[in-house]
């Protein structure tokens, strides 16, 4: 039986499907969080739906390679999951998520360069259905070459599409800190890749 | 004058935010008065919107279709290899732990065998422990590999 058969809660053991017992699903992320800390895993599809995407971006962010990326974001689930136990409700469940992964990408990084192993291609990374791939290449080692604060926010804001509020909770920073950080961080590509978009300026403002 | 210059610092400041539609409807007020007058502000305006129409094309290359439908049940697996690696180990350790003793305590207190065979039966016991956990282990790392394969349509 293929993995992709199986519906989320089922299990095969021994060539027998097993189907569990079926819960409404939650309504709310509290509630499912909720219930995953009273030992109800299935709640915990809700989370790992809402935010698998999310999680996955981030860690591709950080670590330039799907597989990796991949691996990761689920890395950071059941880390999440084993951590929720003594998570306190009150606080909101995305900003330490999001320090799960980060953690997880940066002990990945600090592996593959004491491995030494080839770095990913950068640039297929990223997609543009208008500009081309070597403004691509130049925006992706600017970002990757901005100080961890600044590339953080530029992350968050273009490829998490998160309002500054959110980056701010996200990152437990004041708002206003936000502002400016996004506000250099953004004046300093825009610096260094203005030679790029004025020559694929015509066909890049159509 | 000197209100102009400052009019002007502040709106340099807030132009970021008001291309980003994150000011309040007072300071967009100020950022849009300031701009109508100034030319060098407009301009600088300008190349920011032009940076977001930028930005805002750009995104991650997605994963195939398949990634996220098994995402769930990936993950799930993960947690559940979890529980049982944890139940397997411990059964393993109260049985190694268990076996071991009734084993060693016959051997050693049968005076019959020579003190070498003693010895030399404790460092094979000790050797093949650790080669059967390495061997588990390194069998559940090219699972977990392998799962990889599956999701690569």
């Amino acid at each position: 039986m293929r993995q992709s058969d199986l519906r989320p809660g089922e299990l095969v053991m021994g060539g027998l499907r097993l189907a569990r017992a079926r819960k409404a699903p939650p309504q709310s992320e509290l509630e499912a969080l909720g219930r995953v800390k009273a030992g109800d895993t299935e709640a915990y599809h809700f989370i790992v739906s809402t935010y698998m995407k999310r999680a996955y971006f981030i860690a591709l962010g950080f670590v330039h390679n799907q597989e990796d990326a991949l691996d990761i974001s689920q890395e950071a689930f059941i880390k999440a999951f084993r951590g929720l136990r003594a998570f306190d409700l009150k606080r909101p469940f995305f900003p330490w998520f999001y320090e799960i992964i980060k953690n997880l990408s940066f002990d990945h990084l600090r592996r593959r360069k004491t491995r030494q192993t080839v770095p990913p291609d950068i640039p297929l990374v990223l997609e543009s259905s208008e500009e081309g791939w070597e403004t691509r290449q130049a925006l992706w080692k600017e970002i990757n070459g901005l100080p961890l604060d600044q590339r953080e926010v530029i992350l968050l804001r273009y490829f998490q599409q998160l309002s500054y509020q959110e980056i701010a909770e996200t990152l437990g920073k004041p708002l206003g800190t936000i502002m400016s950080t996004l506000h250099y961080a953004k004046a300093r590509l825009r610096k260094s890749l203005a030679p790029h978009f004025q020559r694929e300026g015509d066909h890049g403002s159509r | 004058m000197e209100a102009g210059k400052n009019d002007h610092e502040q709106v340099r400041k807030l132009l970021s935010a008001y291309v980003d539609g994150e000011l309040g409807a007072d300071e967009r007020r100020t950022v849009e008065g300031h701009l109508s007058a100034c030319p060098e502000c407009q301009k600088e305006y300008e190349e920011m919107a032009r940076f977001e129409r930028v930005m805002g094309k750009m995104t991650f290359k997605s994963p195939p279709r398949e990634v996220w439908e098994l995402y769930w049940v990936s993950v799930y697996n993960r947690l559940e290899r979890g529980i049982g690696w944890i139940l397997l180990s411990l059964g393993a350790i109260i049985l190694a732990f268990y076996g071991g003793y009734k084993a060693l305590a016959g051997l050693l207190h049968d005076p019959a065998v020579p003190f070498i065979i003693k010895g030399g039966v404790l460092l094979a016991l000790a050797g093949g422990a650790v080669l059967l956990v390495s061997v588990l282990r390194e069998r559940l790392f090219v699972r977990k590999r392998e799962r990889y394969k599956e999701i690569e349509i």
